[in-house]
């Protein structure tokens, strides 16, 4: 498949999920921060966007931590995208 | 263009839980299914139903269906059919028990009992006091189902068709339906499913409003595909509402928040709700608020650019009080206002929910229609379950924990339904000659079109629309003007240009099919919305006020009828409610109130 088909492909995933919560979140972070990550944090993301939304839920809005180390990263990046955006409120 | 048939007993088009449950009892009788999804399965949006499933288990404390069958007739605010309302009551102990035989992981009592819960309008004994009927898997009981009902799925070999978005329903020259067109995404080839049964199982579309608790994926594509094959939609001015969604976003805050001490505030700052409920202001119920708010809206007092939002100010509560009673309603707020609600209010709307209409069906989940005679029939090979068919059970409103009941309920019946017709009806019924001619007319449009307009502008044109004349609170010269408005927005919406011509992912190409399905939902509402001259449940009109004669506006001689919208030249009919339960006494008509 070509990169945007790739890319297409994992635009649907982000935005086609079963809450709205994380429609918002990951079609957000798709758009606006997904090229400026290293390859390291593209996959991991990747990863995060094949987890179920109760899994992702609790880890982006802070009622959880994330213990996957790999993914944890990026979860942090999720929830700094939101605080960013109060504090420009 | 490749386009290949596939061949199936039944095919189901939606994977949420009244899709799966349905598949259970085909492939579990033997039958080939299959099953197609936009998303993996246990991505649907039942996920969302976090609250419970009633059934009248009578574990915790004595519960009986009747009162169960009853709760949900006033619920309905008598528009529900008192035939189908007493099946799914009657079966939802059965419905509850077959999930805890697939494994679902529901709350416990000490002595391993289901656990059960209380709920908004459960009650004992004919609305005499509350009753303990909600069976839950913590907060996570719609999730919990579908990875129940998945797992039995896979085991009874059903066939799942991934990423795959459903095109039209093909009918023969009788009008029976014989399969559906599909598109599959990784490929952007177009197949038909010819099949001998055809189940939609494909939720609920309250994307076509601005403002929606419904995740991106409710575009109400099972009832596009009905309507365009000449099939009415039922009853699809009654949606439900909550009144403080985050505006924009749509992304609920729970009550508690006004519970804590939360304010409601207007453009100039004022609470107004002391103006409409001078005693429980803030904390009055959910309709008095959402209409509440609707009315300082359409008055010019919303606040924002465009003056359609109010606020919910927390900020003169400590922010210790904050941090410890509402946990979570900071991150909600901060996620999707941009605000933080220690520092500024939050604006939010009445926010739509649920959908208590769709597509007609009887009690046995089969697709009904009107045969012209003044009578209804079987639409042959057709059925639907869950929140796209309408059976009717919320009729004007829906009973809490009802949703799931439905889905499981009217799933089962949809599937046992499909297998005793087929038992009946060994071959295929040949495919029409234009079978995929619908499907691939709409995409060779979509593909050649220059000049057209974009689907997000056409989708912002909708959901505006809705929102702005079809809300939770509704008045005669905004329903008026929103019927022109809305017949505007269809011409954008059947002159869509997309700029990807692509095959492989052309998700451009998904969302503009998907939005020429949310237009026909918007249509249906909207016109629905503006003839019912009554105030029922959901459906309240400033124009239909509660009078001695009309008890809260409801005006059973003339609307004690469900509406069928039908697509070609947007006409309207009734037909009567079903008042009449299979084997116990009518629950008589009665003034709505708790």
């Amino acid at each position: 498949m070509e990169d945007s088909a790739v890319f297409s492909r994992l635009r649907w995933r982000c935005t086609r999920r079963a809450m709205l919560e994380m429609d918002l979140i990951l079609g957000e972070f798709l758009e606006k921060e997904f090229s400026g990550l290293s390859p390291e944090d593209q996959a991991a993301f990747v990863e995060l966007a094949d987890c179920d939304d109760m899994k992702l839920w609790p880890w982006v809005s802070g009622q959880e931590e994330c213990d996957d180390m790999r993914l944890a990263p990026v979860v942090v990046m999720l929830r700094r995208q939101a605080a960013q955006r109060a504090g420009a409120a | 263009m490749n386009i290949s048939v596939l061949k199936f007993d039944a095919v189901i088009v939606g994977a949420g839980g009244a899709g799966l449950r349905s598949a259970i009892q085909l492939s579990e009788a033997g039958l080939k299914t299959a099953v197609l999804s936009k998303v993996f399965p246990t991505r649907s949006h039942t996920v969302a139903a976090q609250g419970g499933v009633a059934a009248a288990l009578g574990n915790s404390e004595e519960d009986n269906w009747r009162w169960h069958m009853y709760d949900t007739v006033k619920g309905s605010d008598w528009l529900g059919d008192q035939n189908a309302i007493e099946y799914m009551c009657k079966k939802a102990v059965e419905a509850v028990v077959d999930l805890e035989h697939y494994g679902m992981p529901f709350d416990r009592t000490d002595n391993g009992r289901i656990y059960q819960r209380p709920f908004g309008g459960h009650m004992s004994n004919f609305g005499e006091k509350p009753v303990r009927r909600s069976c839950a898997a913590a907060d996570r009981t719609g999730h919990a189902m579908l990875h129940a009902m998945y797992q039995r799925n896979v085991k009874a070999n059903t066939q799942f068709f991934v990423e795959w978005m459903a095109l039209d329903l093909i009918r023969d020259s009788e009008g029976a339906v014989v399969g559906v067109s599909a598109l599959e995404m990784e490929t952007g080839n177009i197949a038909v499913f010819h099949a001998r049964a055809v189940i939609f199982a494909t939720g609920g579309a309250g994307r076509i409003f601005a403002s929606s608790t419904n995740a991106f994926i409710n575009t109400g594509d099972g009832l596009g595909m009905a309507a365009r094959a000449g099939i009415p939609l039922e009853d699809m001015e009654f949606w439900q509402f909550h009144p403080t969604g985050v505006a924009g976003a749509g992304v609920l805050i729970t009550e508690g928040v006004r519970g804590e001490g939360g304010i409601l505030r207007n453009s100039d700052g004022e609470r107004f709700m002391e103006r409409y409920a001078p005693t429980a202001k803030d904390l009055a119920s959910r309709d008095v608020v959402s209409r509440a708010t609707a009315t300082e809206i359409k008055e010019g007092r919303g606040c924002g650019p465009n003056k359609d939002y109010v606020l919910l100010d927390i900020t003169h509560l400590p922010p210790a009080t904050i941090m410890k009673r509402l946990p979570g309603i900071r991150e909600i707020s901060i996620q999707f206002a941009s605000v933080d609600p220690i520092k500024a209010p939050i604006p939010v709307v009445p926010t739509c929910h649920y959908q208590m209409g769709g597509i007609p069906t009887n009690y046995t989940s089969r697709v009904v229609a009107p045969n012209g005679n003044g009578d209804e029939e079987v639409v042959s090979g057709f059925y639907a379950a869950g929140e796209c068919a309408c059976a009717s059970v919320h009729g004007a409103n829906r009973l809490g924990t009802n949703s799931l009941l439905d889905l499981l309920v009217f799933g089962k019946s949809a599937g046992d339904s499909a297998v005793a017709d087929l038992k009946a009806e060994k071959a295929h019924r040949p495919l029409p000659a234009d079978a995929e001619d619908m499907a691939r007319s709409r995409i060779a449009a979509l593909d050649g079109r220059k000049d057209g307009t974009s689907v997000y502008e056409a989708r912002q044109a909708i959901a505006r629309a809705m929102q702005d004349h079809a809300g939770v609170f509704r008045f005669a010269d905004l329903l008026r003007q929103g019927v022109a408005r809305i017949l505007e927005v269809e011409q954008m919406a059947r002159n869509l240009e997309i700029k990807d011509k692509s095959k492989v992912w052309n998700t451009a190409r998904i969302e503009a099919l998907e939005t020429e399905n949310l237009i026909e939902v918007a249509k249906a509402t909207m016109i629905s919305a503006e003839a019912r001259k009554e105030s029922r449940g959901a459906h309240v009109r400033d124009d239909a006020p509660d009078t001695p004669e009309f008890p809260n506006g409801r005006n059973d001689k003339d609307w004690l009828k469900h509406t069928l919208w039908f697509r070609e030249g947007n006409r309207i009919e009734y037909k009567p409610v079903c008042m009449t339960p299979l084997t116990v006494e009518t629950v008589a008509l009665q003034t709505r109130s708790y």
